[in-house]
């Protein structure tokens, strides 16, 4: 691999860096809601953006696939009806996003570019600029080591960040990030010897940080690929799972939709939808026929495409990218380390 | 994009959520991570409470009926016409609501008694939950719980519908108790998702649930342990408790039943519980039914659950509202629907039929089947434009806050009502929902609390206990609100696919039986079948459900219209079944 370019910002030079990427575009940032939550939203100065905090609930996802996105303007035109469709190709900076997040970008982009390409999704893909900052310790209920999406990004960015402490070290993933680092001129240096140790060593330091708690997911691939799990774990498991939809919502690589038509202003807007394998009515059929009728069967499907070899094959990655989001917002106990744990041992424990 | 917390609008367990806004409209919903209650946690009703408001039909003009049709009029002339008929009646109600704020059920309440001068004031789902919640208040020794107490308790008792759709939060509660090794006893009809994971699952046929109790507190009392009756297990453990929890889903029991249960549970708690720190959570069906029921919509208290015969609450009320309030116990809400000659109702279903000699007026943000048959709409915010508080099933009030303004010409709930108050000719008029939060503050506070059972008048004879014959097939009401009607849920483009599939799918009703109970009459899945009681009999469809005994035959809230003959106005009864 080649090396990357890498260059090195003072702490106190970090806001005047922000400042002019928020001259140029929407930037995207860790910031704590008036209501004390942290979350994933624009900022309008670089005091806003967080640098130390736990990676937000909702993913960035939503600045790719927003819950409500509408597709078509449809509008009376004389007789008839006038189709338009709408793109957005607003650019956007995603600030201090974890590597985890922006694997769930990358994957997510490789699955709309797959023949039909999805142009909506892809059009706002290109206008995103990721800035990702690596994790110098795990988050509580991360494992993403075990999907090769953290503690530290390999791809998937434009810019990786790295804490030093009195300083940030910035590695440009991509060509966009390269030329964003030039542009930014003399607030950045080149790294020294001693700085690129200590970001090995960081990296590796978060890396131990994780311990033995891992979800191997490679025995559950095996498993769920031969039909080697049983029916009635999977009952087991839908009798610990609420139907709320949220591992689907929250998860990085998720994509599932709907399509509908908003009536408004005497028109319509056809919008895609967030939606949930986990619904009964997501593969209920016009004739009332549904294939996955039984909750079990919802179950498995989620985890067979989230770890089967076919998918795997197809997506180039394990559908998870180990962020942990879903172990804090399951309303029940079938987050994926708990559900990867009982398709290795092929018992339930609820 | 703006993001701002407010109370989750669908049932009453007092999950916050993020209504996401940009460009003037919603675009989707975000958990909270630091809610005290929801905790970063949302089921799909909260994943989805956005989508009324932006996808639904909504009310944007007063609207007048003229020659028979809903004309769009200003808000001048819909106020008169709305002030008008309410005054000109000789039996004036209202309905309060439980998708509304506390500020604005205080409102209609003051509408009712300071303006109307009537008690006749009512939430339409309060019929079984007060009552319950009364009883157990009584019982000095039972505390208000928490869901987090749940978790923490170490004997849970649960009376069970189906949590697990009807208030998933709670059922997550009772879920995590189960893991920790909590001794989760579940009484439900059906053997549902709870009663699968529990320690020990009580079948009760609907109607037995205060036998039940009673039966339970009998040989937690160690008088009739029987061993191989399969409550003394459950009576063991009840009795051995020392933190032990109870947890109501209101909505589960027959509204006639509601007294009946808690007194039973009441008994329990005394003879199982004297000694040890107890805790109760009744479940109001909906998101603001207790705040509604404490704001004092109700036709037999004041705000705040005070009894009428209180002095000081009605001094306070009548320096408030510079009018001396109406002290009349009045009609309950199916009475009112039965009777009133004159209806306001306030972002609700009205029960029953609707009658052409009443006059109605309805507030709701939404085009409802209710509003189509108004004489007079009056367009409000939804939920997600609404300002205010809102009181949880555990008697928690959290702020409701707009995320947006109303659409068009649609106003705030609580300037509705001091406008229409106004036009009714009351002199105080509150400027702002914080106002009038502090209003109802002062007039709750310093009260002496104590609660009474004043008898309210209630609706012409509905209901009653189980008829005779325990040993027959029983057809019986699978709950008592229908989520399938609710505009936020029937609105919603993601939430409304459950009730429309079954719509076109059982075009002519249907029944719920257990495959055994078909395979002994003959009948698969879909096939049509004769219902008979002694009221009537109906041919509806037969749907199978694997977690009912035999015996038991079920049918949703939102079908109960095709089954009218077969039930005569009870929600349970005894049938036959035959092939059709």
């Amino acid at each position: 691999m080649e090396p990357r370019p890498t260059r090195v910002i003072a702490r106190e030079q970090v806001d005047a860096w922000l400042a002019r990427l928020l001259a140029d575009s929407q930037v995207i940032a860790p910031t704590t809601s008036e209501f004390g939550d942290e979350v994933m939203a624009p900022v309008s100065s670089p005091a806003e953006v967080l640098w130390r905090f736990t990676n937000p609930l909702h993913p960035p996802k939503q600045f790719l696939l927003p819950q409500t996105e509408p597709l078509v303007a449809i509008r009376r035109d004389g007789d008839g009806w006038q189709a338009r469709t709408l793109l957005d190709e607003r650019p956007r900076v995603l600030f201090n996003l974890r590597p985890c997040d922006a694997a769930g970008l990358a994957f997510l982009r490789r699955v709309h570019e797959v023949e039909p390409p999805d142009t909506a999704v892809l059009r706002r893909a290109a206008a995103l600029t990721v800035v990702c900052l690596a994790c110098t310790e795990p988050c509580p209920q991360g494992f993403c080591i075990c999907s090769g999406a953290g503690p530290f990004a390999v791809e998937n960015f434009d810019i990786q960040l790295i804490d030093l402490g009195d300083a940030l070290l910035a590695e440009a993933g991509s060509e966009r990030g390269a030329a964003m680092l030039a542009a930014a001129g003399p607030l950045f240096r080149p790294a020294t010897p001693v700085e690129m140790r200590l970001r090995m060593e960081l990296e590796e330091q978060a890396k131990r940080g994780f311990g033995e708690e891992t979800c191997h997911f490679a025995s559950a691939m095996r498993r769920v690929s031969t039909g080697r799990v049983e029916e009635t774990l999977w009952s087991a498991m839908a009798d610990w799972c609420l139907e709320c939809g949220a591992c689907n919502f929250l998860c990085p690589t998720c994509y599932c939709f709907s399509v509908g038509d908003r009536c408004e202003d005497g028109g319509y807007l056809r919008c895609r939808t967030w939606d949930s394998c986990q619904y009964a009515a997501f593969t209920r059929e016009a004739s009332g026929h549904n294939p996955r009728a039984a909750h079990g069967d919802r179950v498995r499907r989620r985890f067979y495409h989230k770890v089967s070899a076919q998918y795997f094959q197809r997506d180039g990655a394990v559908g998870c990218v180990g962020c942990g989001r879903c172990v804090e917002a399951c309303l029940g106990t079938t987050d994926m380390p708990a559900v990867v744990a009982a398709l290795r041992q092929g018992v339930w424990r609820g | 994009m703006r993001a701002v917390l407010t109370g989750c609008p669908f049932c009453s367990c007092g999950c916050g959520v993020y209504l996401c806004e940009a460009d003037g409209r919603l675009t989707g919903v975000m958990p909270s991570r630091g809610h005290p209650v929801s905790a970063g946690r949302l089921c799909a009703r909260g994943w989805a409470a956005h989508e009324a408001a932006l996808w639904g039909e909504r009310l944007t003009r007063p609207l007048l009926r003229r020659n028979g049709r809903l004309m769009p009029v200003d808000w001048d002339e819909a106020l008169a016409a709305a002030a008008a008929g309410l005054r000109a009646a000789s039996l004036p109600g209202v309905l309060g609501s439980a998708r509304l704020t506390n500020e604005e059920n205080y409102l209609a309440a003051r509408l009712a008694r300071g303006a109307l001068g009537v008690g006749h004031v009512d939430v339409p789902l309060r019929a079984g939950y007060l009552p319950l919640l009364r009883e157990l208040q009584a019982v000095p020794t039972l505390r208000q719980g928490s869901l987090d107490d749940l978790e923490h308790a170490d004997v849970v008792l649960v009376l069970d519908r189906n949590l697990a759709s009807s208030h998933p939060r709670a059922a997550f509660a009772v879920l995590r108790a189960v893991s920790r090794g909590v001794r989760v006893i579940v009484v439900s009809a059906t053997r549902g998702q709870l009663a699968r994971v529990a320690a020990r699952h009580l079948p009760v046929r609907p109607g037995d649930e205060a036998a039940l109790l009673a039966a339970l507190a009998s040989a937690a009392d160690g008088r009739e342990l029987l061993p191989d009756d399969p409550t003394s297990g459950a009576a063991a453990w009840l009795a051995a408790a020392q933190s032990p929890f109870a947890l109501v889903a209101s909505d589960a029991l027959a509204p006639e039943d509601g007294a009946m249960i808690g007194r039973a549970l009441g008994r329990l708690a005394a003879v199982a519980w004297s000694a040890v720190s107890a805790s109760v959570l009744v479940l109001p069906a909906r998101s603001n039914l207790r705040g509604a029921c404490e704001s004092g919509a109700v036709p037999d208290a004041w705000p705040g659950d005070l009894p009428l015969a209180n002095a000081g609450a009605r001094g306070r009320l009548a320096r408030a509202w510079g009018r001396e309030p109406s002290t009349d116990v009045g009609l309950d809400a199916a009475a009112l629907a039965a009777r009133a000659d004159a209806l306001l109702v306030l972002a609700e279903e009205v029960p029953g039929a609707p009658r052409k000699e009443r006059f109605m007026v309805v507030a709701d943000a939404f085009a409802t089947p209710t509003a189509a048959t108004a004489d007079v709409v009056l367009p409000i915010a939804a939920p997600a434009e609404s300002e205010g508080t809102m009181t949880s099933a555990a008697g928690r009030s959290s702020p409701v806050r707009p995320a947006l303004a109303p659409p068009g010409q649609a106003r705030p709930g609580w300037r509705l009502l001091t406008d229409l108050a106004a036009a009714l000719g009351l002199p105080a008029r509150p400027a702002s929902a914080g106002e009038i939060a502090a209003e109802l503050a002062a007039v709750v506070h310093g009260a002496g609390g104590g609660h009474r059972l004043a008898p309210v008048v209630s609706a012409e004879a509905t209901g009653g206990g189980a008829e005779a014959e325990p040993e027959g097939v029983l057809l019986a009401v699978d709950g008592h609100y229908d989520w399938g009607a609710d505009a936020l849920v029937a609105l919603a483009p993601t939430l409304g696919r459950d009730r429309r599939a079954l719509d076109k799918l059982y075009r002519s009703g249907f029944v719920e039986a257990s495959p055994e109970e078909a395979k002994a009459l003959g009948l698969r899945a879909g096939w049509p079948v004769t219902v008979r009681s002694r009221h009537g009999a109906a041919t509806v469809q037969l749907a199978l459900r694997d977690d009912l005994p035999r015996g038991l035959v079920l049918v949703p809230p939102g079908f109960v219209g095709h089954l009218d003959r077969v039930l005569g106005g009870r929600h349970r009864v005894a049938v036959q079944l035959e092939k059709a």
